[in-house]
């Protein structure tokens, strides 16, 4: 089947995990975004002796130790970046009720889609470290093999028994969108039943000299959609979603946190006006889902502070039309840039807001100069949402990639 | 129910030349692109050669001005050669531009982007390197050069499941299509030859200091490769609406896990096998309506007895006298690139009812316990359905059919029709 005639069910959300400076488990994660905590810490030192700004949000800055989250004898010899993962996919199953089972039938074709910038970049760059300092015969065999940029997708398969697809995804700052959105394609043609779905990525110091020089990542905390805005902090993290049909959902007797209801994306050349890309993608995330621009009330941005704000603000407004009251919410004050996580955060974010009807604060006090009229960015919301369906979007330099989710009922 | 895709344009870059004709005449001749290696210094390295390919045509550059890489440029070939063949011109494309995906299969993404920074490292010292560089390891500006290069502008994706990577795009870039989400769609795989997967594979013992020589007692392993490949799917109505006649059609993807091992293969190949029957689900076919199968066949002892086996669950008894071709020993392992380069093999089988030989061995394995029929020249066959199966790190697993197109075109077109 193609085309028009394509399934356009929503799937559903039971469970989500995460592994962040500002949390490693949802409750906790949650509460700290609640609380408008600050989980930045002073960068850690570089082991590569690279240029660091001095603050980021960093698990090793605040004594993260894999063990005491997950079986020692497993995570104790793997890359931070796959020991977050496994930490995080670890939850997701949990909360989402799934057998653990190793003969339960549902992981035969359950699959993992996994998104991520900058995979382990760090083993990455110890292994380009010791080629070049001692040569070719000196190449290490452990480096190399979790180096490749599907070893975390490949550990959860492993130690969850999952034999359905093991995808990795690269992509930029929607990078997690584009896993949510594959793995949306996935369960509604049937490939798979369930899917474990994010991103990750993890701190590497080489990277943080290199993309603060670029004006990728900023020094301090980070100042999206404020009247003065500042790039956010570089940032690691890995954040899991599990997804099933609603049917299955249903059958199990699972609690539904949310539902994604459809996907979408955009591109437009350079040159070319570039609000176009994001208003495409959430468009076509609204078209995807059978939902009316004139319902979205909420809006979970993935603005970071930096020239695209405007550009992703513009995008949605067009897509969605003008509006007396619209909030909006930007994340990445709380996780910094963390691409392929702080994306996939991103969509945490709303069905954790669906669900439990609250949203953090996240713009701090002042208007955003570019806000269009009716939207508000500056406070908390408790006590219920605007309405019962979310755009979220991310934007990067050419694109943009947008969902649409919607409450459990 | 599946419909099958139509794929109505491909290109083809191995260390055997550009093009898919010129790649094709040297596999057919039994043709090996292994050489000694010639763009990194291997001094007393115990392998010496690989499979480089040619230098890429120039291209424009990077917006900036800076030159763009030869791993983009030879994507941007490969994806053009695609366009050439399936409408007549390179910048010809299946759809309105909004309406075409791009997905990339590639093992390495943009981490070759670290050699430029060790060198720069090594160089000016560790506070002045250029840490700027490694803003270019970020695929956004990968993704931006290709897709301007081709003038696509719809969902762009890029795969990184290791060696099974290029199957997963062309995979992919079908479920965007079955969605809806785009009316056509290019899968392009891509992996450069480089001292990553060079010293990465040699530590781990999977490089040959002989021959690749696939599923052979004396078998030690593979040689690395540069390998780029593109295809251009459509809807097979859409295709043929305009006259166009199908290269051959995707009849079934399959992708499984063998939630074993990072690195080795399961030993009785349960994941490979899995893929391949959620392909010939998906294709609604029987094992026995597979008349060849394009084995991944990297010649490392673990994962030829693994696949073998994989194969034997599948096919049982057919499999003695199912035709098998190992690509590698012509072309080395492409790595990402391997899904699509050897679909677009698969794909010349279907075209020209051939095969080609699989070179360098001449006796199976008798650990491995079972009686394979290896192609062993070159030779006409009758061609419907030809599997081409991919594995990688992370035990990932892809699996492709494609199928002869028999039927006829609008106009009875033979591939000459209105793009």
């Amino acid at each position: 089947m193609t085309g028009p005639g394509a399934n356009r069910e929503p799937v559903a959300i039971t469970g989500l995990g995460v592994t962040a400076p500002c949390g490693i488990g949802i409750e906790a994660f949650w509460q700290s975004l609640m609380d408008g905590e600050d989980a930045s810490a002073a960068s850690p030192p570089s082991r590569f002796e690279a240029p660091v700004p001095p603050r980021a949000f960093t698990l090793e800055g605040r004594g993260f130790e894999p063990e005491e989250h997950y079986d020692p004898r497993v995570v104790r010899r793997l890359p931070r970046y796959s020991a977050m993962s496994l930490i995080a996919a670890d939850g997701a199953v949990r909360e989402a009720g799934m057998s653990r089972a190793e003969s339960d039938p549902a992981r035969e074709r359950a699959g993992v889609v996994l998104a991520t910038a900058f995979g382990s970049s760090v083993y990455h760059f110890e292994y380009y470290e010791g080629l070049f300092e001692r040569g070719l015969k000196e190449a290490s065999p452990l480096l190399f093999s979790e180096s490749v940029m599907n070893a975390a997708a490949g550990h959860i398969t492993h130690r969850m028994g999952l034999r359905g697809a093991g995808l990795a995804l690269v992509g930029g700052e929607d990078a997690g969108l584009h896993a949510l959105s594959t793995s949306l394609d996935l369960l509604r043609s049937g490939a798979l039943p369930f899917a474990l779905a994010g991103g990750t990525d993890e701190y590497c110091d080489l990277l943080h000299a290199g993309l603060y020089q670029e004006g990728v990542v900023g020094g301090e905390i980070g100042r999206p959609l404020h009247a003065s805005p500042g790039l956010c902090l570089y940032g690691e993290g890995a954040a899991i979603i599990f997804l099933e049909r609603q049917e299955s959902a249903a059958a199990r007797g699972a609690p539904v946190v949310a539902r994604l209801m459809g996907a979408g994306s955009g591109r437009v050349p350079p040159g070319r006006d570039p609000a176009g890309a994001v208003e495409r993608a959430v468009r076509a995330a609204l078209a995807d889902a059978g939902v009316e621009a004139s319902s979205i009330g909420l809006v979970v941005s993935g603005a970071d502070g930096g020239e695209l704000d405007r550009v992703e603000v513009s995008g949605v407004e067009r897509a969605l039309g003008a509006t007396p009251s619209r909030h909006v919410c930007a994340p990445k004050r709380w996780t910094g840039e963390a691409f392929a996580f702080s994306s996939t955060a991103l969509a945490l974010v709303a069905a954790m807001a669906l669900s439990r009807g609250e949203l953090p604060e996240t713009a701090a006090a002042g208007s955003f100069a570019g806000l269009p009229d009716g939207w508000r960015a500056d406070r908390p919301l408790a006590g219920g949402l605007p309405s019962a369906a979310v755009v979220v979007s991310a934007t990067r330099h050419g694109g943009a990639t947008a969902l649409v989710l919607g409450s459990a009922a | 129910m599946y419909s099958p895709l139509a794929i109505t344009g491909m290109g083809l870059t191995t260390a055997l030349g550009i093009g898919v004709e010129k790649n094709w005449r040297r596999l057919l001749s039994g043709e090996s692109a292994i050489r000694p290696v010639r763009s990194l210094d291997v001094g007393d390295y115990p392998v010496k050669d690989g499979c480089e390919v040619p230098d890429p045509p120039e291209l424009e550059p990077f917006a900036d001005g800076r030159p763009a890489p030869p791993e983009l440029r030879h994507l941007v070939t490969v994806c053009r050669e695609a366009f050439m063949s399936a409408g007549g011109s390179e910048d010809w494309l299946p759809a309105e531009p909004q309406r075409v995906g791009l997905a990339i299969g590639s093992s390495l993404a943009a981490s070759t982007i670290s050699e430029a920074f060790f060198r720069s490292r090594r160089e000016r010292g560790r506070k002045d390197a250029e840490y700027g560089i490694l803003r270019g390891y970020h695929v956004d500006r990968q993704f931006e050069y290709v897709l301007s290069g081709i003038g696509v502008e719809g969902p762009c994706l890029l795969v990184s499941n290791a060696c099974a990577a290029g199957a997963g795009a062309v995979s992919r870039a079908a479920d965007w299509i079955r969605s809806g989400r785009c009316d056509a769609a290019v899968a392009a795989g891509a992996d450069a030859f480089s001292i990553f997967t060079f010293a990465g594979f040699g530590s781990l013992m999977a490089l040959s200091r002989s021959l690749p020589r696939p599923f052979s007692a004396d078998r030690d392993g593979m040689k690395m490769a540069g390998g780029y490949a593109a295809l251009v799917l459509e809807p097979l109505e859409r295709a043929l609406a305009r006259g166009r006649r199908p290269l051959a059609l995707l009849s079934g993807y399959g992708e499984s896990s063998d939630a074993h091992h990072l690195t080795h293969p399961h030993p009785e190949g349960h994941g490979a096998a899995l893929a391949m029957r959620r392909a010939l689900d998906m294709a609604g076919l029987e094992p026995e309506a597979i008349d060849a199968v394009n084995c991944h066949a990297t010649s490392t002892r673990s994962n030829d007895a693994s696949e073998a086996r994989a194969l034997a669950t599948v096919f049982g008894d057919r499999l003695v006298s199912l035709p098998l071709y190992a690509p590698k020993p012509a072309v080395g392992h492409t790595l990402g690139g391997a899904g699509t380069v050897e679909a677009v093999i698969s794909i010349c089988f279907l075209q020209h009812q051939a095969l080609a030989p699989t070179l360098n061995t001449t006796e199976i394995d008798p650990e491995i316990g079972l009686e394979l029929d290896l192609i062993a020249e070159s030779r006409s066959e009758t061609l419907r359905h030809v599997m081409s199966n991919s594995f990688g790190f992370g035990g990932s697993n892809g699996s492709l059919i494609l199928s002869a197109w028999e039927g006829e075109t609008a106009g009875g077109g033979d591939g000459g029709g209105d793009p």
